[in-house]
């Protein structure tokens, strides 16, 4: 999974604490896949002692359970808040599912809420984003140096999604699944269309499509808008005003991603036109039935819900 | 009068019971409805049961899991990274203990109930503690997983004559 270490200036400081040593020993084997160097990991038993630990040791991103004897993971959450330590990364990795807790987790701060079972991947996908601006803030130098790939046929590679969603959503905990392909039949009633032009190309370079959903929750995370507002809307299909402008300000911030696109790679790429269209807007089913040249998300964000994004170049 | 009662949906519960197998052990395996309760297991080398209450109220009932040693060395294994040899006997217990957690979340988030359930912590159950449990509780669902080395089995249990 780990394909180049990352090496830093300072030490990345971890500490995870879940009552499990199974689990721990999963979630260490997961950080290590991440690849920074140096690493620094502290474990503790129950959020009791996971408090002790953060006083000193001042971990850069805590992983925590919530079901544990004494102090759950939400109970020492609010406590280390209340302690002052309003801006420490948490992530949860639990199978508590109740949505009034989950969004509790969110309000608290949590960046993610990883669902058990899980696999590495995901555990290496959310601590890769929780720090990310830890990362960049480091120095951080790969120590294998590769010419930087660009996958095939990939418009907007699933990193740099990943890293435009994390800065437009905040401290706002989301999943971006990838590969989960937009159809037809998943359309909302009302659906974000953007058309993107670039520098060397005549005519539309690419198109970005958000249905009603997802912009509901980017234009909502955006907004720090509570879970039950987005529902709302989500429930409605009719994303709010705000919602609207905030994801069309994702749209255009988005553009930056397509530049990285492997299809065509230009050097700059911009947001031309975005609109409301409904799921029986004619060119839809030709937009979607495009089978190369595209990249699909699914964007899961805990007591929001989930939504979907694509974007398609259509530039020969 | 019962509190707890099965999902109606007994593909979703198994389909969960299988990815969370994967999960504790890298072994893809599939779980079954035993609609037999004579097919119960009386105990197993590794009992864990997960208590369930009614959310600031009384037990309700509970989910055990059901490992046998083989099995317990294999999800220890593959959790912890070790080969069976130099696996500690608290290594199993911890690694059957997490396996109770996610097992019988699978069935506890899909049990039919009009009450907030609230989720005990795993703990072991030995031959005293599963009589208790046995003398007080009935089988509501019994999920089974056939491995290489024996079978899984995941029960939930609702609290009898709740009145």
């Amino acid at each position: 999974m780990q394909t180049e270490a990352i090496h830093l200036s300072t030490p990345l400081r971890f500490l995870i604490v879940d009552d499990s040593r199974a689990i721990q020993a999963i979630i260490r084997r997961a950080i290590h896949h991440c690849g920074y160097e140096p690493i620094e990991i502290e474990t503790a038993l129950d959020g009791q002692q996971g408090l002790d630990i953060i006083e000193k040791f001042l971990p850069h991103l805590v992983i925590t359970d919530w079901h544990m004897p004494k102090v759950s993971g939400l109970e020492m959450v609010q406590a280390l808040r209340q302690m002052g330590h309003h801006n420490m990364r948490v992530g949860f990795v639990t199978t508590e599912k109740t949505p009034a807790l989950l969004a509790e987790a969110v309000s608290n701060g949590a960046m993610f809420i990883l669902h058990k079972p899980f696999n590495d991947a995901e555990l290496v996908e959310a601590v890769t984003a929780s720090i990310l601006d830890v990362i960049n803030a480091n120095g951080s130098q790969p120590v294998a140096t590769p010419a930087p790939e660009k996958t095939v046929g990939v418009p907007v590679p699933a990193p740099a999604m990943q890293a435009q969603l994390s800065v437009a959503m905040g401290a706002i905990p989301f999943r971006l699944i990838p590969d989960d392909r937009m159809v037809t039949e998943k359309l909302t009633p009302i659906n974000l269309l953007g058309l993107y032009s670039a520098t060397d190309h005549k005519g539309v370079f690419a198109i970005g499509l958000m249905d009603a959903n997802a912009v509901c929750i980017v234009g909502g995370g955006v907004g720090r808008l509570t879970p039950a507002v987005v529902r709302a809307a989500m429930a409605e299909g009719q994303p709010t005003d705000a919602m609207m402008h905030n994801a069309q300000d994702f749209m255009r911030s988005a553009a930056a991603c397509l530049t990285e696109s492997s299809v065509a790679a230009p050097a700059s790429v911009s947001l031309a036109k975005a609109s409301i269209v409904k799921n029986s807007f004619a060119k839809l089913p030709e937009i979607l039935s495009q089978q190369a040249n595209r990249s699909d998300f699914r964007v899961s964000v805990p007591g929001y819900g989930e939504g979907r994004i694509a974007f398609f170049v259509v530039a020969a | 009068m019962r509190v707890l009662a099965e999902s109606a949906d007994v593909a979703k519960v198994t389909a969960c019971l299988s990815n969370g197998w994967e999960f504790l052990s890298g072994e893809s395996r599939l779980f079954d409805r035993v609609y037999d309760v004579a097919l119960a297991p009386q105990l197993a080398e590794f009992c864990y049961f997960m208590p369930l209450s009614e959310l600031g109220k009384a037990a309700v009932g509970g989910v055990a899991v059901f490992i046998e040693l083989p099995d317990a060395n294999t999800i220890a294994a593959h959790m912890f990274g070790e080969s069976p040899p130099d696996l500690h006997i608290n290594n199993l217990n911890d690694a059957c203990s997490e396996a109770c957690n996610v097992l019988a979340m699978c069935v506890t988030l899909n049990l039919a109930t009009e009450v907030d359930v609230d989720i005990g912590l795993p703990f072991r159950a030995d031959s005293v503690v599963f009589d208790q449990i046995c003398s007080t509780c009935e089988p509501i669902a019994i999920y089974k997983c056939n491995t290489l080395a024996g079978q899984i089995f995941v029960i939930a249990y609702d609290i009898a004559n709740q009145s």
